[in-house]
C-alpha cells in the first residue's frame, strides 16, 4: 500500500478516527493491527519476517538486561545480530554474493553459469532490521531499558507511517512517545496534515514530474550527449530528495496526527558545503545509525589519520551497500568515500592558504560557488546511484566527460533525448522554485507546531525532532498571515490531485524509490 | 481579516482553469497555472514583510 494509492486514502483516515476513539490502554493493539495490516498489503508472507525480528529482539534485549555484568550478555548480542543481520543478507543479498562470487570464479578461467533463485525482496527489511538492532544495541549498551510489553515493542518495530522508508527511530525517541498517552490536539492533527501534502506535493509533483525527463536518458545512455545525461543527473538529484524526503514528512506528518513526532529525516542536503556535511542533512536517521553503532566502535576519528580513512571506506562501502544489491550502490558509497578523506585530508591546508592569503571562507560568493561545486560533484553520484548496475553507471559517468558538443544542433538533441520542450522548461523550473519553497514551508509547520506544542513531550530527549535552528518565528500565537497560507495549501493540493490524477490515467501510481532498499 | 488579496488569486486562478478547460488546453496547462499560483502564495506567504505586516495587523486588532 503506497502512501500514493487511493487504498492508503481510506486506510489512513480510518486508523486516526479510530485511534482516537479508543482508550489509551488499547491504542497500542489497534496501532499494531494497523501496522501488520499496512506491511501484509505488500505480501502476506512477509509478517513472518517482520515478526521473527521484533520476537528475536524483544527476547533479546530482555535477556541481555537480565544477563547484566555477565558474558551471556553477549552471547545474546551475537544471536539477534546474527539472525537479524543473516535475515537481511539472505533476503536482499543471496542472489548477489552468489553472483559476485561467479563473476569473481570466471574471471580465474573457471566457467560458471550465473544462477539466480526467485526470491522476493521484502519491503523496508532494511529499515526495521537496522531500527530493531538498534534497540538491542542500546540495551546491550545500558543507553535504553528493555522493553517489558511485546505489544508496544512490537508497535515501535512496524509502526506504520515509518515502517517500509524510515526514518529509522532510537528507543528513547519513539517508543518513549508510544508508551506515553497522547492527548488529541487540533494543532497537532491540523500541522500533521499540512506535512502530509507538503510531502505528497514533494513526491507527486516535483519528484515524479522530473522522473518524466530523467528516465528516457536512461534508457538512451549510449546516445546520450553529455549535456543531456549532465541534466538527467541534475534532475535526478532533485527527483530523489523530493522522493525520499516527501517520503519521510508523509510519515512525519501522519504520525503527527497520532500525536507522535518522528525524527526529521533532511534538512536542505544541497546547500552542504562539503559531502561530510551532505550526510549530516540527507538521511540523518541512517547517518547517525552509521556513526553510532560502525564509525564509533571502529575508532572513529579518535586513532590517526590513516585509520579514520579506513574507518570512512567501510562504513560508506556498507551504506553502498545498504542501498542496494547492486555494484553501483557500493561505487556510489565509495565515490562519497573518496571525497570525504579528501576533505578531511585537505582541509586543514586549505584553511592556512585562505589565512595567509586573507580569504574570508564565510563571505556570500565563497558559499556560493562552494555549494555549486558541491552540486557538480554530486550530480556523477547520482547518475552512479540511478544506473541500473555497474555497467550502466561507468557508461553515464564515462559519457559524462566524453559527449561535450556546441552549437544549435548539439543543444537541441541534448533537449530532444530527455523530452524536454518550450512548456516542459517552464514546469521543470516551477517545480525548481517549489522545491525550495516547500522546505520552508515544511519548515515554518515544524518550528510552528514546536512551539505550540513545547512543554507536552517532556519525558523523552525529543529536542532534535524539531529542528528550530532556521527562521524560528517565535510570535505564531499573534501570526495571522492566514489568507497566503491558505492560498499556499490550497494551490499545492490541487497540484497534487492534478498530477497524482495525470499518473492514474495512465494506469500507473509511481511507487516511492526507497521502497526497494 | 484585511488582507482579500489570496482569496482574489484563489477565483482568479480557478477562472483561469476552467477558460483553459474549456478552450480545450491540456492538463500540462493548468498543472503550471496552479503551480504559478503555488509560487506566488508561497512566497508572499514567507517573505518576512508580510509575516511582519500580519503580526503588526493582528497587534493593532488586539489593542483595539
Amino acid at each position: 500500500m503506497n502512501f500514493n494509492s487511493i487504498g492508503f486514502l481510506i486506510f489512513f483516515p480510518v486508523v486516526v478516527l479510530v485511534y482516537w476513539r479508543l482508550p489509551f490502554r488499547f491504542r497500542w493493539a489497534w496501532l499494531l493491527a494497523a501496522s501488520w495490516y499496512f506491511y501484509m498489503s505488500w505480501n502476506p508472507s512477509f509478517i513472518f519476517l517482520i515478526l521473527m525480528t521484533t520476537g528475536i529482539t524483544y527476547i533479546s534485549a530482555w535477556r541481555i538486561e537480565a544477563c547484566a555484568g555477565s558474558s551471556r550478555k553477549k552471547f545474546w548480542l551475537f544471536l539477534a545480530l546474527s539472525i537479524c543481520l543473516g535475515e537481511l543478507i539472505f533476503f536482499k543479498y543471496f542472489n548477489f554474493l552468489l553472483n559476485s562470487v561467479v563473476s569473481a570464479l570466471n574471471l580465474f578461467s573457471l566457467h560458471i553459469e550465473p544462477v539466480s533463485f526467485n526470491i522476493l525482496l521484502p519491503v523496508g527489511i532494511s529499515f526495521y532490521t537496522f531500527q530493531a538492532l538498534s534497540y538491542v544495541l542500546d540495551v546491550y549498551r545500558g543507553k535504553a531499558p528493555a522493553e517489558k510489553h511485546f505489544g508496544y515493542y512490537a508497535v515501535f518495530v512496524s509502526y506504520f507511517p515509518q515502517l517500509v522508508a524510515g526514518p529509522i527511530e532510537r528507543t528513547g525517541d519513539l517508543l518513549t512517545q508510544l508508551r506515553k498517552e497522547q492527548h488529541f490536539s487540533g494543532e497537532d492533527m491540523a500541522a500533521g496534515l499540512r506535512l502530509m501534502l507538503c510531502g505528497f506535493f514533494r513526491k507527486c509533483v516535483i519528484a515524479d514530474t522530473f522522473g518524466i525527463y530523467v528516465t528516457p536518458v536512461f534508457e538512451n545512455l549510449e546516445n546520450a550527449t553529455s549535456l543531456a545525461i549532465f541534466i538527467a543527473g541534475a534532475m535526478f538529484c532533485i527527483q530523489m530528495y523530493c522522493d525520499f524526503a516527501g517520503y519521510s514528512e508523509i510519515a512525519r506528518g501522519a504520525a503527527r496526527t497520532m500525536g507522535i513526532r518522528l525524527t526529521r529525516n533532511f534538512n536542505r542536503p544541497y546547500l552542504s558545503l562539503s559531502y561530510s556535511e551532505f550526510f549530516r542533512r540527507w538521511h540523518i536517521t541512517l547517518s547517525r545509525w552509521f556513526t553510532d553503532y560502525l564509525y564509533i566502535p571502529l575508532g572513529g576519528n579518535r586513532r590517526g589519520t590513516a585509520r579514520k580513512i579506513f574507518n570512512t571506506v567501510v562504513v560508506f562501502f556498507l551504506c553502498g551497500l545498504w542501498h542496494g544489491a547492486s555494484w553501483n550502490y557500493v561505487l556510489w558509497g565509495l565515490y562519497a568515500a573518496f571525497f570525504i578523506c579528501l576533505e578531511s585530508i585537505a582541509s586543514k591546508p586549505a584553511v592556512s592558504y585562505c589565512e595567509k592569503h586573507r580569504i574570508n571562507t564565510d563571505s556570500t560568493m565563497i558559499r556560493l560557488l562552494r555549494r555549486s561545486l558541491m552540486f557538480f560533484i554530486f550530480v556523477p553520484a547520482a547518475l552512479i546511484f540511478r544506473a541500473e548496475g555497474l555497467q550502466k553507471a561507468i557508461t553515464a559517468v564515462a559519457g559524462l566527460f566524453t559527449r561535450w558538443g556546441s552549437g544549435a544542433d548539439y543543444l537541441k538533441a541534448s533537449f530532444e533525448i530527455s523530452g524536454i520542450r518550450g512548456e516542459d522548461a517552464l514546469l521543470i523550473m516551477l517545480c525548481l522554485v517549489c522545491t525550495g519553497l516547500v522546505f520552508y514551508m515544511e519548515q515554518y509547520e515544524t518550528t510552528r507546531s514546536s512551539h505550540v506544542t513545547a512543554g507536552r513531550i517532556d519525558s523523552a530527549d525529543t529536542s532534535h525532532i524539531a529542528d528550530t535552528s532556521h527562521t524560528a518565528d517565535t510570535s505564531y500565537a499573534s501570526h495571522t498571515a492566514y489568507g497566503w497560507r491558505v492560498a499556499a495549501y490550497f494551490f499545492s493540493a490541487a497540484a497534487v490531485a492534478l498530477s497524482w490524477l495525470l499518473l492514474a490515467a495512465g494506469g500507473d501510481v509511481s511507487a516511492f524509490a526507497y521502497f526497494q532498499f | 481579516m484585511k488582507d482579500k488579496r489570496p482569496f482574489l488569486l484563489i477565483g482568479g486562478a480557478m477562472l483561469a482553469v476552467t477558460w483553459v478547460m474549456l478552450k480545450g488546453g491540456s492538463l500540462q496547462t493548468v498543472l503550471l497555472i496552479l503551480l504559478f499560483c503555488a509560487v506566488v502564495s508561497m512566497l508572499t506567504f514567507l517573505t518576512p514583510e508580510t509575516k511582519e505586516k500580519n503580526r503588526n495587523d493582528s497587534i493593532t486588532e488586539e489593542e483595539k
